[in-house]
């Protein structure tokens, strides 16, 4: 496969990966520490939603999904699928632990990516494909515009039901 | 890759840990439960374990492999029972979401920053110095 098609495919497959476990994790319901309080309330401010900065905060203070699906993905590339993406997600829980996360979110997304690694690459799609592609997906959450992003994902979080009750 | 190896090591994982009394799955909602339980993480750290020592090169695609597997399974579940709550613990930190909202200086054991010291503290931090230097001149003696 083309290596451009490819890490697009990748891209788009892991943001799905990510942002949909994370949100069925219920991240956007509530702050899991108070750096993420901080950092979606500061979202909020900046004219954007608050779940969706709630959201954006779990993610930078703890391994989520976003995490465990970079992580696997640079273990399958660098140990082999699956086992390497099977090594990260025991890694990403015990990262987890540290984080005082209950880490569900980042185990989760390891093993989801491992899999998907495993079944893609019949059409040809390889595990760099998938770091690469998963580098953009999180800037695409994270690295663009902050109220944009975070309205998306407060929509989604609506839609799935996890749309936080706090003020 | 040996599946059967991955098989043996989880379901040994899994039926251990449930004859040491962890429950299937943890308490809803499970995304926010602390609970250790069979399926997550000792089933999960049973899977990362094996691809770990197959990658080391233990795994030689013979009959030893399976006693291998059914070793990991075995040591992860006591692993998970025993050993996993002492290395990394639960975090103290508070539950309700209204606590974590809280500002800064509301929680427990932070006073106000506009607050003024009350006449007590003054006392208090009056009479520090006294009692320090009565008990230096009782040591004197």
């Amino acid at each position: 496969m083309n290596e451009l098609i490819g890490i697009l495919i990748a891209a788009v497959i892991s943001w799905l990966n990510f942002v949909l476990i994370d949100t069925w994790m219920g991240l956007p319901e509530r702050p899991g520490v108070k750096g993420a309080d901080v950092i979606g309330r500061d979202i909020k401010k900046r004219g954007g939603d608050l779940a969706g900065g709630f959201f954006q905060g779990n993610i930078v203070c703890s391994p989520d999904a976003s995490a465990g699906t970079l992580l696997a993905s640079v273990g399958c590339f660098a140990i082999g699928t699956p086992e390497g993406g099977l090594i990260a997600a025991v890694l990403v829980y015990f990262g987890n632990r540290l984080c005082a996360d209950p880490g569900y979110a980042g185990t989760s997304g390891a093993l989801t990516i491992t899999v998907i690694i495993a079944g893609a690459s019949f059409i040809g799609l390889t595990p760099a494909m998938f770091i690469v592609g998963m580098l953009i997906a999180i800037f695409t959450i994270q690295g663009l515009y902050h109220p944009v992003s975070s309205k998306l994902l407060g929509k989604i979080a609506q839609k799935m039901g996890r749309y936080t009750e706090i003020q | 890759m040996n599946y059967i190896v991955y098989i043996i090591a989880t379901g040994s994982a899994l039926i251990l840990s449930l004859l040491l009394k962890q429950p299937l799955l943890p308490e809803e909602p499970k995304r926010q439960s602390w609970t250790l339980s069979a399926i997550f993480p000792t089933a999960v750290l049973a899977l990362g374990f094996t691809a770990m020592i197959a990658k080391l090169g233990y795994l030689t695609s013979s009959y030893t492999d399976y006693i291998i597997a059914l070793a990991i399974g075995v040591i992860t579940a006591f692993f998970s029972k025993f050993i996993l709550e002492k290395i990394l613990p639960r975090p103290a930190m508070p539950d309700e979401v209204s606590e974590i909202n809280q500002p800064i200086e509301k929680l427990p054991g932070n006073p106000k920053p506009s607050e003024k010291p009350s006449e007590s503290d003054k006392v208090s931090e009056v009479s520090k110095p006294d009692m320090s230097s009565k008990s230096q001149e009782e040591s004197h003696e």
